[in-house]
């Protein structure tokens, strides 16, 4: 078989082959729950996204449009979120992987090396997005009655080269910003990439902007101005995610000769750039490689140093001190780490701000939508509270790596290891999502019941979504992994995903018990509902004290059972 | 200064391991200075140190905040750390890498690193897995004399190695594995009598069965 093009992977599902037989019966068992549960979420998600399709469309009039308003929308997002996560992902796989070396010191092409690298980074940055973009395409079809084969043609052609497309975007700025870091310096290009993210939040909040009211002096209300905006077309025609919705739209009017340009467009797109990208590889990747390798880092500074330690070390006792300032040092200079905490704070800021624009436009004093927005901000905050919890909770203990053994031969117990990572995870990010409750609420003008639920629900949901993240990193460690996005693409962070995500719905399912007993009551058709709020306390209690223990309870037996 | 010798596999690291906590065993207890490592962790770790056979350390810390890291981990006041890390850096010879990161260093620094973080807290027993391997002449010589020092003023060593001269040169009493059993323990005339030398008689207690 000849090695190209994909130089090492044949090799790789081989051990990969080979590592399952030589596999336990409990470790197949594992492995085989993790794959029921990740197609039982795929069906999940095939019945929730018909649902929500199902709902839009049942609403009279702006329905179907404000649906292919959606549609965009949701693979620009996706699209975007995985260019970054190629991106990101590419330092550790296609740089700083172990394997590179070996590759190189073999008599194989630059260009073969590359193209499995990147063939591995595709796998690990986007097999989420195929998780959770196929069930959208079948419960979009479902919905719609497009024909099951018209579907099929959809994901293969149309789904297929969007996530190909997006690695291979993710991957190109990844080489270009090492070569030219190569080129000139580190600090510029660091200044460089920030101006580009300025200059995109910008770009995305002006975009929205244009999407929320059409230009004119039309003297009707901003809803009017905002519905009759949703049967144009995309403002974006020349973006792949766009051409992927309108491929969709066509099929559904059954326009064949389109559907064929706009799938051929996306298709052709993929090998074009594919085969430009390992062009430029053949010339670009091994310098950039070899320049990433003789890196060597900045000097520190002792006196910093020093000042550093003693100045924390009067806040907090020894040894969660020592523990705290090596983790934070650690994430500081782990740039896939920041790199990616940074562009979700973006994304957030991007979120914010939309909301503060949307609601200086849309009258929110009706209790019906300002209960709704309310909701879905809470859900929202709660899906970022997951996405933190499986992104930087779960790999925590995993990122100790091969130099677990210091903490363990150390007189540090389990829990004092488990006590520090949780305070460092819950400190961050419980700031990040009770900040941008507060600025909703806020924003909202939200009686102060509806203010304390959601800032009560948001801390518990931090609370347990950390412990969670916690006890499933411990559960299902990886020591020889580096990255922490590798990590949390592993069985054990699907799985995590997989319950933070049930667990943010059933929170947000049981909060809204009382809070739509409260919207009756504040339109005077109802006594206010005391039994169901004690009965949500209740449930809240208990959901989340399950959530919370016993992760982290298996997490310690795990550990503390583990050879190191 | 204890010495622990076997062939490739017998069980040397592992029993290094079972003393350090890092592994748990079947059966059976391990107890330093009166305390299980098992039921017990803490007080006995507190006064052990530990060097394992491969030198893994956080590649993206400098060797002095690794040593501030181990200090802390051990409950080490701010003075007896900031003392004893500037006195471990230059007794391993190592003050001009003490703020550089420790993924530049090679083999045989990280190894003194890992070895200095043993000694941070001045503990009473120091496991030792394979002290000389990747170490420059001169490294093996100035770990030899760390440790030399460190039984004269009352610490223990427990080191296994593969290498039967240090074994020789350093070691007040050695004991023989082989299967994860003890095979033979005394002083090294008690070991070699009957052979030619230690080497003889290691080959002999270790030597494989026919089958």
């Amino acid at each position: 078989m000849s090695e190209f093009p994909l130089t090492g992977m044949g090799w790789k599902l081989r051990i990969l082959w080979g590592s399952f037989a030589l596999d336990t019966l409990r470790m197949r068992i594992g492995k085989a729950v993790s794959l029921i549960v990740i197609i039982g979420f795929g069906i999940g998600a095939t019945f929730f996204f018909r649902i929500i399709f199902e709902k839009l469309l049942s609403i009279q009039d702006i329905g179907e449009p404000l649906m292919w308003k959606v549609i965009p929308i949701t693979w620009f997002t996706l699209f975007a979120m995985l260019v970054v996560s190629n991106l990101i992902t590419g330092i550790a796989t296609i740089y700083r992987s172990e394997e590179i070396p070996f590759l190189f010191a073999r008599p194989v092409s630059h260009r073969r090396v590359f193209l499995s690298r990147f063939m591995d980074n595709l796998t690990y940055s986007s097999w989420s997005l195929a998780v959770m973009g196929v069930p959208l395409i079948i419960a979009w079809g479902w919905v719609m009655d497009i024909p099951v084969f018209m579907t099929t043609i959809l994901i293969i052609f149309g789904l297929g080269p969007l996530i190909l497309i997006s690695a291979e975007i993710g991957v190109t700025i990844l080489i270009m910003l090492v070569f030219l870091i190569r080129l000139t310096s580190a600090r510029l290009v660091t200044i460089m990439m920030t101006l580009i993210l300025v200059g995109s939040i910008i770009f995305v909040i002006n975009e929205r902007r244009q999407g929320l009211i059409v230009e004119g002096k039309i003297r009707t209300s901003a809803a009017e101005q905002y519905i009759s905006t949703l049967s144009q077309e995309s403002k974006s025609p020349l973006t792949p995610p766009s051409w992927l919705a309108t491929a969709m739209r066509e099929t559904r009017k059954g326009n064949n000769s389109r559907i064929l340009f706009l799938l051929t467009l996306l298709t052709l797109t993929s090998i074009v750039w594919l085969r430009w990208l390992v062009v430029l590889s053949s010339r670009v990747y091994y310098p950039s490689w070899a320049a990433f390798e003789d890196f060597t880092g900045r000097k520190s500074h002792y006196q910093s140093q020093k000042s550093a330690y003693r100045f924390t070390r009067k806040i907090l006792p020894n040894p969660l001190n020592a523990m705290l300032l090596k983790d934070v040092l650690m994430f500081v200079r782990n740039p896939s780490q920041w790199g990616q905490f940074l562009i979700l704070v973006a994304f957030l800021m991007v979120y914010l701000l939309n909301l503060i624009y949307v609601s200086s436009r849309f009258n929110f004093d009706n209790p019906h939508w300002k209960i709704l927005v309310l909701f879905l901000n809470f859900a929202f905050t709660g899906f970022i509270l997951a996405t933190l919890a499986v992104r930087f909770v779960f790999p925590l203990i995993s990122l100790e790596g091969h130099g677990f053994w210091v903490v363990r031969g150390a007189p540090v117990s389990v829990n004092m290891l488990f006590w520090e990572k949780f305070f460092l995870a819950f400190v961050i990010f419980m700031g990040l999502c009770e900040i941008i409750v507060w600025i909703t609420n806020q924003v909202l003008n939200v009686t102060q019941a509806m203010m304390i639920l959601t800032t009560v629900g948001t801390f518990l949901m931090g609370v347990a979504l950390t412990g969670l993240g916690i006890g499933m990193g411990a559960l299902f460690p990886d020591f020889k992994e580096e990255s922490p996005m590798r990590i949390a693409s592993t069985p054990g962070g699907v799985l995590t995903v997989v319950i933070s995500l049930l667990y943010v719905a059933i929170m947000v399912a049981i909060l809204g018990w009382p809070a739509s007993g409260y919207f009756i009551y504040l339109l005077g058709h109802g006594p206010f509902p005391a039994g169901r709020a004690l009965g949500a306390v209740v449930m809240v209690a208990g959901v989340n004290a399950l959530i919370l223990l016993i992760p982290l309870r298996l997490g310690r037996q795990s550990i503390q059972e583990r050879d190191v | 200064m204890f010495g622990f010798l076997g062939r490739n596999g017998a069980g040397k690291t592992t029993a290094m391991k079972l003393a350090t906590g890092l592994t748990r065993p079947t059966e059976g207890k391990v107890k330093i200075v009166g305390n299980d490592v098992q039921q017990d962790p803490i007080p006995a770790k507190r006064l052990m140190g530990f060097v394992p056979d491969s030198p893994y350390i956080y590649e993206s810390l400098t060797g002095r905040e690794f040593l501030f890291y181990c200090a802390g981990l051990y409950r080490m006041s701010t003075y007896d750390t900031i003392r004893r890390v500037n006195h471990l850096f230059n007794k391993f010879d190592m003050d001009e890498w003490a703020d550089k990161r420790a993924g530049e260093y090679s083999h045989g620094m990280k190894q003194r690193l890992v070895m200095a973080s043993a000694f941070i807290h001045s503990p009473d027993v120091v496991f030792i897995d394979e002290p000389m391997v990747g170490l420059d002449p001169s490294g093996v010589k100035l770990v030899k004399d760390v440790l030399v020092e460190f039984c004269q003023g009352g610490g223990t060593v427990f080191m296994s190695t593969h290498t039967l001269s240090n074994a020789e040169e350093l070691c007040d009493r050695i004991g023989i594995i082989k299967k994860g059993k003890l095979v033979a323990t005394g002083t090294i005339e008690e070991i070699s009598s009957g052979s030619t030398s230690l080497e003889d008689a290691f080959l002999e207690l270790t030597k494989k069965t026919s089958i």
